[in-house]
């Protein structure tokens, strides 16, 4: 799915993946191992990925302290879960399933998990043991707080892919704009843009956000997006500039200049559509480092306010919690393998949609490699 | 003539100057997140009508973190005259402000009077009465006067109006000088008594003998005075230690930085420079400058000293792991560039990848988890290896890169042409050439290993600034936090720099970039 045929011509400058030793012509069979190889963690990689998002899409139906289907007193209810009927305010799935048994007429269609990741405020945690523990109906435990984890994970899910797409969204289009303008332009602008790019560098990203998220009156998500965008954007802006400036001086720019085109039209007509691969690419590797990030932050109980659960929070509670392995263990895997997926996929979509870089390789390859096929 | 390198590495450390503003300028904006707890009329007004203790408390807590001046510039600096001329002017109107003002105007006390009762008589007889109740608290202070007098509105304005004709010429500057210098010299009851008469009028002029007096006696005198007038601070006891004593006058220089204007009219050229010096920016960078981040709600302690007990801790681990990180991705980046293609590049490839994509803190805990860390040596040992695999992936490809460029290079065919053997090729051909670009940036990597610290300090209980910093929030210490996110940032910048600057000196072609505009992104 990442990758073409045309993958043996690929180089790229940071390639982890093999490639022909330069003094010996490659040999087809290692080209094609290679091939399918990275083609196999590139997908992989997507297909993780994607049952992720799905995941996180689908959570209200894989765990929920509401059904997915419920008709009790005479209403049928449809994902009460998110549409959060005043009638049921009181209900959860345990007590849904009690009346539809008992007094009440009615059924339920029951999410996967029936535990939602917040619970419910009435259904006081079973006192026979401390939490955190595992069983007792709870597929993956629960935590110190007594929620079910496999509900806070599938949730957590949806908060670590969106504050990541949020993010990566806000400091692409604010890096990505800064960029572009001081590569296009130069000048006054590059040189204040280029001071604002090192003195937000300077930054530890952790560092800002943690202050950022104490010092604010209340803390929000809102808080949290502008701590990490506000870090983060440099990075993004650096390498646009310095894509403005390769393509800029490339013919057909100064072919479009020849002609008269306002250097906004040039810009936006002909630099920017030409810059988009490594957009693209930067921020596969902008969501990986910010999943990483908000894991982290939420480790340190500075990212996303509680009670919304989150993969970081949960890796915290371990500390006060030796005992609970289930609590280091299942969300650790998931930052894990959401991170490495991302970047795998970040690597694959490198190969894939950035043809120059494929004729960027060092003089190694340049001598003894095929040449690129197109 | 400077030499070539020399005026790069002077340019490029003269083009930080704008960054460190620009650092400051952010964490200023930082500082302005916290909320103003009065910032409108209304918040005032409430906490004046609840308990007027309370309300000067909130102003005082205002006044500490400036947010009565302007941000960035001041046009119109305030000094105890129109401080003096506004509290009389919303007095007069009776307008909303008018119980602030007589509050205010006490505050500001004797150091007003010249501004004030010279127009008493330009004011109709109650306005008059008003801003000479007002001033009761004053004279009170000064011992004069009976209370019962002073706060009769009939009686007030007659007992401020003979004040003034028999008294003005005590508040005239060289009369304080003197009063002052006699005072340090040898105390009197008579010439405390003239000091007492002059109330807050005296106080600019006894803070500047105490920071230069060096006598303990005098310095016990001179405090008591600024005590009477001001109501607040400590009075240093002659028979204190030099600890105690240097507190104290610590505390009043702080004090006086922050009330300055409320006791001295500005002149001249003074007003000139006080439309950027008393700004909120201008007060909070000219003691950040000086390292001066005030003291710990926490513990009292004051940040600069606390910064300097936790930030070795941090600084060490962060200094060890990049030790550590070169030590071990500088091989593996050799191995995998001259196995390119093998299996073994491929699985150094693979485990790269994988530490990569770890979260630190997830390694941490499996590592506190796994062994114990109660002795020194492993408190210290195990952080650094969990901070250094996180980091080792990044420099380990970026050597790697250069590494298989360097090994294309013409002559390192050439000396394996002539017979050298392969560890030679690869040691003194490649590597010495493919290291210089990878050495150079671990300046850039400071930020992110800070940050990194941050959280294995958290992990391992290490009371480095990140683990302090988290108490921090828990304890609502915006001192701290403010103090540690400046210091890292030029901890960090400095590291930027120190990169650039290596690179530019042992790279000519980076160095002849240095252009017009500035440095480029030399690492982009």
């Amino acid at each position: 799915m990442t990758t073409a045929p045309r993958a043996a011509a690929r180089k790229t400058k940071k390639k982890r993946a093999p490639k022909p030793a330069p003094p010996r012509p490659a040999s087809s069979i290692r080209l094609a191992i290679g091939h399918l190889r990275r083609r196999r963690l590139g997908l992989a990689a997507s297909t993780f990925l994607g049952v992720l998002a799905l995941v996180a899409a689908l959570a209200d139906v894989l765990a929920s302290d509401l059904p997915i289907l419920c008709k009790i007193h005479g209403t049928t209810y449809v994902l009460p879960a998110i549409t959060r009927p005043p009638a049921l305010a009181a209900y959860d799935n345990q007590r849904i399933a009690r009346e539809t048994d008992g007094p009440a007429e009615g059924w339920a269609v029951y999410p996967l998990v029936r535990f939602g990741p917040v619970p419910s405020p009435d259904r006081p945690i079973e006192p026979e043991m401390e939490p955190p523990r595992l069983g007792s109906g709870h597929p993956l435990g629960t935590d110190a707080q007594g929620r079910d984890v496999f509900a806070r994970l599938v949730h957590g899910a949806r908060t670590s892919l969106t504050v990541s797409l949020l993010a990566v969204l806000a400091f692409v289009s604010v890096g990505g704009a800064l960029g572009a303008l001081a590569g296009f332009f130069g000048g006054m602008l590059d040189a204040a843009i280029t001071r604002l790019v090192e003195t937000l560098s300077a930054f530890p990203t952790i560092v800002l956000v943690l202050v950022v998220q104490a010092l604010v009156p209340s803390p929000s998500l809102l808080s949290l997006l502008v701590g990490i965008g506000l870090t983060r954007w440099p990075e993004i802006s650096r390498i646009v500039r310095a894509e403005v400036l390769l393509v800029g001086s490339a013919e057909y720019v100064t072919a479009a200049r020849a002609l008269g085109a306002s250097p906004w039209r040039v810009l936006l007509r002909h630099v920017v559509p030409n810059i988009k691969a490594p957009i693209v690419v930067a921020m596969t590797f902008g969501l990986a480092q910010v999943v990483l990030l908000e894991a982290s932050l939420s480790f340190l109980r500075v990212g996303v306010p509680p009670p919304t659960p989150s993969w970081g929070e949960m890796l915290s509670e371990v500390r006060d919690h030796h005992h609970a392995f289930w609590l280091l263990v299942f969300p650790g895997v998931l930052v894990f393998l959401s991170v490495a997926a991302l970047n795998i996929l970040g690597e694959a979509l490198r190969d894939l949609l950035d043809p120059r870089l494929r004729l960027e390789a060092g003089p190694a390859d340049r001598e003894t490699g095929p040449e690129p096929a197109s | 003539m400077i030499p070539h390198h020399a005026a790069y590495a002077l340019r490029r450390i003269l083009w930080s100057i704008p960054t460190l503003f620009g650092i400051s300028l952010v964490v200023f904006f930082l500082t302005s997140l916290l909320p103003d707890p009065g910032g409108t009329l209304a918040a005032r007004a409430t906490a004046l009508a609840a308990d007027p203790g309370a309300y000067d408390a909130l102003v005082e807590q205002r006044r500490q973190r400036f947010l009565d001046l302007p941000r960035f510039f001041n046009p119109r600096p305030r000094d105890v005259r129109v401080k003096a001329e506004e509290a009389v002017r919303h007095l007069v109107a009776e307008d909303a402000e008018a119980p602030f003002a007589a509050r205010e105007l006490p505050r500001l006390g004797g150091a007003a009077l010249p501004y004030v009762l010279p127009h008493m008589d330009d004011l109709a007889p109650a306005e008059r009465a008003r801003v000479a109740v007002a001033l009761a608290p004053v004279a009170e202070r000064m011992g004069l006067g009976d209370p019962a007098e002073l706060r009769d509105p009939q009686r007030a304005p007659v007992f401020w109006e003979r004040f003034w004709e028999d008294r003005s010429l005590d508040f005239t500057e060289p009369s304080v000088r003197r009063s002052v210098t006699r005072m340090a010299r040898h105390a009197t009851d008579l010439r405390e008594k003239d000091l007492q008469q002059v109330d807050t009028y005296a106080v600019p002029e006894v803070i500047r003998e105490m920071a230069e007096t060096q006598d303990r006696a005098a310095l016990a005198r001179l405090s008591a005075v600024v005590r009477r007038a001001t109501g607040r601070g400590m009075v240093i006891d002659e028979q204190a230690d030099a600890r105690a004593a240097a507190h104290a006058l610590r505390d009043w220089s702080e004090w006086w930085y922050v009330h300055q204007t409320d006791y001295e009219a500005l002149d001249g050229p003074e007003r000139v420079t006080a439309t950027v010096s008393e700004t909120r920016y201008g007060k909070w960078i000219a003691r950040a400058a000086l390292g001066e981040f005030g003291v710990s709600p926490r513990d009292g302690e004051p940040i600069l000293a606390k910064i300097g007990r936790h930030a070795p801790i941090t600084f060490a681990l962060t200094g060890l792991s990049m030790l550590l990180s070169y030590l071990i991705a500088i091989p593996v980046a050799v191995v995998s560039a001259w196995r390119r293609g093998k299996p073994v590049d491929t699985v150094l490839g693979l485990v790269l990848l994988a530490l990569y994509s770890m979260p630190t803190f997830w390694l941490a805990q499996l590592f506190a988890r796994l062994v114990p860390h109660d002795s020194v040596e492993g408190r210290l040992v195990l952080p650094v290896i969990a901070l250094t695999l996180a980091s080792l992936a990044i420099l380990s490809r970026y050597q790697r890169t250069a590494m298989l460029e360097v090994l294309g290079q013409d002559y390192v065919r050439t000396a394996h042409a002539k017979g050298v053997p392969l560890a030679g090729v690869i040691v003194v051909h490649a590597l010495r050439n493919a290291m210089m670009p990878t050495v150079t940036l671990a300046g850039l990597h400071v930020p992110t290993l800070i940050g990194g610290a941050f959280v294995v300090e958290e992990v391992f209980a290490l009371p480095g600034l990140g683990y302090e910093s988290l108490r921090a929030v828990e304890g609502r210490d915006a001192a701290w936090l403010v103090a540690t996110v400046l210091v890292t940032a030029v901890v960090a910048m400095a590291g930027i720099i120190a990169s650039d600057v290596a690179y530019g000196l042992l790279d000519p072609r980076v160095r002849d970039r240095l252009g017009r505009h500035g440095p480029e992104e030399v690492h982009a």
